[in-house]
């Protein structure tokens, strides 16, 4: 499933210059400094220890790794990772 | 922004404790139920806040995975409201406070007078009291229009009254009427304002006691209000009863004198700083002294500056700070003729300072004399000048009733 490229509603969405996120509903993430991550747009925690917190997402799953990391706030649409971020990563 | 509307809320902070603590999380996601500031305390251990309403949402959610959720603490406005529902006597308290307030606010508690001027405000004031203004009355029962029209009718040099209440304050803001008074029509006499020769009468009513040439000495009749006795207008007035005293009109021109005094240092002195300073620091606490520097400085001229500071809340204890400077003095040789102009100059000024507007500038004398001894000049100067003498003075004082 590649919605973004090739097909019609990708085409469209490039053209019209349409956030892909929304369109697509894929996940957004924001890093602010090496102290948040903020996700959007996650389909839930998958594991959390001060070391590492991983999250499920649309596009498979998202680590983050650091010290002392904290979850700051956990809603439907939205994650914000607090702490000492090191690395955040994409496995698929 | 969540924090202060979580605090609105309320919030508890909770505990989870088991094996599947992620799945709670995701299940509590799920149902809408937002959790904030998670902290894995340990292994099967989680800390976070949740919104108090959504409580018990998450606890039956906890149920189904095996999770046991315990609440820590209950944060926020409702908990602190619940709490102070337990200490009733405190919210009975407040609310007692905040009646009492209430009431007294219903009170007038101040009256206050603007504007009077001639009128005492005790009186204003009174009549006022009389018309239901008074420290201790219901705002409500001010009735304004029946205290201004009291005010008005109560005290006729008033043009103008109004009453202003502003929370427990009343201002009565009144206006004086500006009447020449009863002064115009007392009978008196026209009286010498200061010593000085008569040039001059011209009588418009009353009996000439003066004549040109004259000397008069201040407070002197010049113009008499009394009637003369065996006159027609005298035995008329005093046939109808009246008094036989009229008000006394007329001018009386004469010369009169102003005289000025000054002096003027023969050589001044000046004194310049030449950038030595000494500075002493001197702290005591009751007895005990510590000084810091020596208290004379090593120069024989010096102007000094002191700063003290002793603070309210230690008694005892001053520190003083004292900062000498060392200034050469030079003096001036002794410039005599520049002396005498100073003097002159300054006791002429002083002298016409005195001189009414009207006045007519006839002559001028003057004297200057040097005073070795004292090192100084001093002048003196008169000006002779012709104007007004007289001036009215009621019968009974300037200050007493109408005649």
């Amino acid at each position: 499933m590649e919605p973004e490229r090739g097909t019609l509603v990708g085409r469209l969405v490039r053209a019209l210059d349409l956030p892909l996120d929304i369109a697509f509903n894929l996940p957004k993430t924001t890093l602010i400094g090496d102290v948040q991550v903020l996700v959007e747009n996650h389909q839930g925690l998958l594991h959390y220890s001060p070391r590492e917190v991983r999250v499920r997402t649309a596009r498979g799953e998202l680590v983050v790794s650091g010290s002392r990391l904290r979850i700051g706030s956990i809603l439907p649409q939205e994650l914000v990772v607090d702490g000492r971020i090191l690395q955040v990563q994409l496995r698929r | 922004m969540r924090a202060l509307s979580s605090l609105f809320r309320g919030y508890v902070i909770i505990r989870a404790r088991g094996g599947r603590l992620e799945a709670l999380v995701n299940r509590a996601v799920a149902q809408g139920i937002g959790l904030w500031q998670l902290e894995r305390a340990g292994p099967e251990l989680l800390v976070a806040r949740v919104h108090a309403g959504d409580f018990p949402a998450l606890a039956r959610a906890a149920r189904g995975l095996g999770v046991d959720v315990s609440i820590l603490r209950k944060e926020g406005l409702p908990f602190v409201l619940i709490r102070a529902g337990r200490r009733q006597a405190f919210v009975a308290g407040g609310a007692l406070f905040a009646a009492l307030l209430y009431v007294l606010a219903q009170f007038v508690w101040f009256v206050q007078v603007d504007g009077a001027g001639t009128v005492p405000a005790d009186e204003i004031l009174a009549v006022a009291a009389e018309a239901g203004l008074r420290p201790g009355v219901l705002r409500e029962r001010v009735q304004r229009d029946v205290v201004e029209r009291r005010l008005h009718l109560a005290i006729p040099r008033l043009a103008w009254v109004a009453v202003d209440v502003r929370g427990a304050a009343a201002t009565v803001r009144v206006v004086e009427r500006t009447v020449l008074g009863d002064d115009v029509r007392r009978p008196g006499h026209i009286v010498a304002s200061r010593d000085g020769v008569v040039e001059r009468i011209a009588l418009v009513r009353g009996e000439a006691l003066v004549a040109p040439g004259e000397t008069v000495r201040e407070g002197q009749p010049l113009i008499s209000g009394m009637l003369p006795p065996g006159s027609a207008e005298y035995e008329e007035r005093v046939a109808q009863g009246e008094l036989p005293y009229v008000r006394a009109a007329g001018t009386v021109q004469g010369r009169t004198w102003y005289r000025g005094l000054a002096e003027a240092a023969l050589a001044h002195s000046s004194e310049t700083e030449t950038g030595r300073v000494h500075r002493q620091l001197v702290i005591s606490v009751g007895e005990r002294r510590v000084e810091m520097g020596s208290p004379e400085p090593p120069f024989a001229d010096a102007r000094w500056e002191l700063w003290e500071w002793s603070p309210g809340w230690f008694p005892g204890l001053a520190v003083t700070w004292r900062v000498a400077r060392e200034v050469r003095r030079t003096q001036a040789p002794p410039d005599p003729v520049a002396a005498r102009e100073e003097a002159l100059a300054q006791a002429r000024t002083q002298a016409l300072a005195q001189l009414p507007p009207a006045a007519e500038v006839l002559d001028e004398q003057v004297s200057v004399w040097d005073d070795t001894a004292a090192g100084v000049v001093r002048a003196a100067v008169t000006i002779e000048v012709r104007q007004e003498l007289g001036r009215f003075e009621p019968i009974g004082g300037p200050a007493g009733g109408p005649g």
